[in-house]
């Protein structure tokens, strides 16, 4: 096996339950840093909840609760001392549907800095122009930057989101299904963009697009019913599959 | 029932044209080798001729398995299997081809004196068409183990040409054989050995349909 | 179709467009028996005149500052015009049908323009048209008296040469007092009721979790948006007058009492529509300022509560509404003297408590009550107005023109 990037996530005997509902069963992964890793697997198999045990999102529903252990850079993220809120700003998520406030492009884009209390003018200035720049969006914006971000296509929406997210300086970018509403050419732009991201960030994307997973991905895990059935390098895991279960799946045999 | 029932059937069809072509080209071998042992000028045209058959089922088959590649964007297995199709059937064509080479040197020989065809040969030929039909079998089944019983014959095949090679040479000192004959006795056992190693490449394509690794190289 | 399904669909339609046409009818029929009693007395004086008439005695500072003055307007041909002193006349009737002498005209370089309040205020006065003048005193010859009508006040003005001091009464019945009390309790009913009414609506949709309690809660204040605001006018007797009472310089019901009064009564309603348009916000954008690192509260304050601005506004809307419109509730609150010096602390009327006393006076005053009415209904009118503006400037900043 090549050499591995350092580790950024590990979990180990990862258990969710929403109320006596049993979510997730026994996930134990580690995830690597600067690497795509793509989470596949049908419709209700865990893989969004689990991305969302990664930035505590899941907090917010309130009969969740889970057993094991999650570490970000060896740092238990479930101890009742965490900081949730720095937490989240280390590790970002961009979500299925694009979500901007109702407000203009650079309200958007400086709203994060600006909960942190970052004030200076030129500071903010300079974020939202690196931001839109890393998420190939500066050249379609830079104009009206004024305008409200509702005003822009879908595509270019969710652009805006990852631009938004970067503004923070995270270190992980989480995406759950991020082109799922987009059309094709959106689509692709937003698979060139994760690309190109991945030298800065380290990205996890729930995808339920087999092909997109083989074409983006460094690391593939497969989730079913909670449970997470193969996990390696998408080469690998895309050609020569170990678990059958899996090779059923990718190969489209039962849905 | 399992999905994608537009993929399960072009595959089957795929793996129907590829057995149809190994029959066809075994078949003609067997003609091929009938011509030249009975100097029928006539098989022996009709031979070469088929050859164009054997070609145009390696073009459709090729046709066949771009189409799922475009169309069903295979992975996993069903892209070990295409892909491994596609190499091995230019093997099954270079069958044909040895079996029209067999037949050709049938309108080399003079009138209808027939030729002789060591026992060494025909035991080659049985060999040799035993191993390209457990081939196909193999395909079908995608059974690795019976790839590589196909892989071990081959060195029976290879020996038994040794062996004609060194009853040829033996003859041809004592002087009890016609140097023009030796030729052709010769040249009809390499052409079998050729058909021989043909097979062995038939079953280590297989192989690599079954677990993507072509002659220790794992090619993913 | 069958005979009968037509006759059915034909009854249920007819029933949809008589009931239409019902609505539509009576409540023109109301607007038009408004409009045609109250027209009559509506002008300018009623908003800006004080409710009780003033007397006032007043010298002029320039006592025989007479010259030629011509009128500058056409005076119609009842008036009666001194051209020495720029005054005209007229007769008029009070309510009693007692002769008064009003003043129709005054003419700008008059010295009637320039009056010293003889009185305990000393301020500076001038005569304007609709006062009506009760007596002139001369220095040089016997004071001419309203009693006997403006031809004779005029002739008699016309041979003096000095004028000694004058008698004369500011008009009442002007409901300005109770405009501005208006006003008054607007604004400190907003100020209670609101910061309250959405702190609360922010706790039980954002913060408090979902149980038996919160649930319990919202039934509660849900009940209370039906109780009858008399009630509270009783509570606002009973608790809010007294407490005004205690820590202020109030020494009976008080706008500051009728405020607080009208803040409770408004409290479950602004509770209400604030939390409908909370929930209305899309969760996105929660879910979206969460994952950015923000906490809760800067959520909450930042992005929520600002996408919920047209239904907080359109909850203002409702309040004010029921402010200007609550009568009984107030006459316990406030109390039912009708004031032209208005103070928070002290009892005056709103716009609706006047109605209610015009009403209940002997004889009751229908048409000054529907020129109220009609004023009332302005006032409203001009409300929607404002707020659909600043709606719909607010979706314009934030919404897409595609």
């Amino acid at each position: 096996m090549t050499a591995q990037n350092p580790i950024v996530f590990q979990i180990e005997n990862l258990n969710l339950f929403y109320g006596e509902k049993q979510a997730l069963k026994e996930i134990s992964i580690a995830i690597y840093e600067k690497e795509v890793t793509a989470l596949i697997g049908p419709s209700g198999c865990g893989k969004s909840t689990f991305l969302r045990v990664l930035n505590r999102m899941n907090d917010l529903i309130d009969s969740c609760h889970i057993t094991g252990n999650v570490t970000y850079h060896d740092q238990d993220i479930y101890q009742p001392k965490t900081d949730v809120n720095g937490l989240r700003k280390s590790v970002g998520m961009v979500f299925q549907k694009p979500n901007p406030f109702p407000m203009s492009i650079l309200d958007n884009l400086i709203y994060g800095p600006k909960c942190q209390g970052i004030r200076d003018r030129f500071l903010l200035k300079q974020i939202v122009e690196q931001s839109l720049k890393q998420a190939a969006l500066w050249d379609e914006v830079k104009d009206r930057l004024k305008e409200s971000a509702l005003a822009l296509s879908g595509g270019q929406q969710q652009r805006l989101c990852i631009a938004r997210t970067i503004a923070m300086k995270p270190e992980v970018i989480l995406m759950d299904e991020p082109t799922s509403a987009l059309d094709p050419v959106a689509t692709a732009k937003i698979e060139d963009l994760i690309s190109s991201l991945k030298q800065d960030y380290t990205i996890i994307i729930v995808t339920h697009n087999m092909q997109q997973a083989a074409r983006i991905s460094d690391k593939t895990a497969f989730f079913l019913m909670g449970e997470l059935i193969e996990y390696g390098d998408a080469n690998q895991l895309f050609s020569t599959p170990e678990n059958k279960k899996t090779e059923e799946y990718i190969t489209g045999r039962f849905g | 029932m399992t999905l994608r029932q537009t993929l399960e059937q072009a595959i089957e069809d795929l793996k129907k044209e590829v057995a149809k072509m190994a029959d066809f080209a075994l078949y003609n071998l067997r003609e091929g080798l009938n011509a030249f042992k009975t100097t029928n000028f006539e098989l022996a045209r009709q031979v070469m001729k088929a050859d164009d058959e054997v070609d145009r089922f390696e073009e459709e088959i090729a046709k066949m398995a771009l189409k799922i590649i475009w169309k069903e964007q295979p992975v996993a297995s069903d892209l070990r299997l295409v892909t491994g199709i596609l190499k091995l059937i230019t093997d099954l064509e270079r069958i044909g081809d040895h079996a029209s080479d067999i037949a050709e040197m049938t309108l080399h020989l003079e009138d209808n004196r027939n030729q002789r065809v060591l026992p060494l040969t025909s035991k080659m030929a049985e060999i040799v068409e035993e191993m390209v039909l457990k081939s196909i079998q193999a395909l079908v089944r995608v059974d690795e183990s019976l790839a590589e019983t196909i892989i071990q014959t081959d060195d029976s095949v290879d020996q038994l040409f040794q062996d004609v090679i060194s009853y040829v040479t033996a003859e041809l000192k004592k002087e009890t054989i016609d140097p023009n004959e030796a030729i052709y006795v010769l040249m009809v056992a390499k052409y079998f050995e050729r058909v021989g190693d043909h097979a062995v490449n038939i079953a280590e394509w297989i192989i690599f349909i079954a677990k993507g690794k072509h002659k220790n190289t794992m090619l993913f | 179709m069958s005979n009968k399904r037509k006759a059915q669909d034909f009854l249920l339609q007819f029933w949809t467009y008589f009931a239409a046409f019902f609505s539509f009818a009576t409540l023109s029929l109301i607007i038009f028996f408004i409009f045609t009693n109250g027209v009559k007395l509506l002008n300018l004086d009623l908003i800006t005149h004080d409710y009780q008439a003033k007397t006032h005695i007043a010298e002029p500072l320039a006592p025989n500052d007479t010259d030629y003055f011509e009128p500058e307007e056409t005076l119609k041909a009842e008036v009666y015009y001194s051209p020495r002193w720029g005054l005209g006349l007229i007769d008029s009737i009070d309510l009693m049908g007692k002769t008064q002498v009003e003043i129709a005209y005054v003419h700008p370089s008059s010295p009637f323009q320039q009056l010293h309040d003889k009185g305990l205020s000393h301020e500076l006065l001038s005569l304007k048209p609709d006062m009506m003048i009760i007596r002139i005193a001369y220095s040089d010859q016997p004071s001419s008296l309203a009693r006997y009508g403006a031809e004779r006040m005029i002739d008699e003005l016309a041979l003096s040469n000095q004028i000694r001091e004058l008698e004369f009464t500011i008009p009442g019945g002007g409901i300005r007092g109770s405009i501005i009390t208006t006003f008054y309790l607007i604004v400190f009913s907003l100020l209670f009721a609101l910061p309250i009414g959405i702190g609360a609506a922010i706790y039980l949709n954002e913060y408090a979790k979902n149980n038996r309690f919160t649930r319990l809660l919202r039934s509660f204040i849900e009940l209370l948006t039906g109780v009858p605001s008399i009630i509270y006018g009783l509570m606002g007797l009973a608790f809010f007058v007294p407490f005004i009472i205690n820590v202020s310089s109030a020494t009976s019901g008080s706008i500051l009492s009728g405020s607080m009064t009208m803040a409770v009564i408004l409290l479950p309603v602004v509770i209400r529509t604030t939390e409908e348009s909370l929930k209305v916000v899309p969760d996105e954008y929660r879910q979206g300022s969460l994952a950015l690192g923000a906490s809760k509260t800067q959520t909450t304050f930042r992005i929520v509560l600002p996408g919920a601005f047209p239904g907080v506004l359109s909850a203002t809307l409702l309040a004010i509404g029921r402010i200007i419109g609550e009568s009984a509730a107030l006459v316990f609150a406030i109390g039912t003297a009708i004031k032209d010096d208005i103070r928070v602390t002290e009892q005056s009327t709103s716009l609706a408590v006047h109605i209610w006393a015009m009403m209940t006076d002997e004889p009751a005053n229908i048409e000054l009550s529907s020129t109220i009415a009609i004023i009332i209904l302005l006032i409203v009118l001009l409300l929607n107005l404002l707020i659909k503006l600043l709606t719909r400037r607010f979706l314009r900043k934030v919404s897409a023109p595609r």
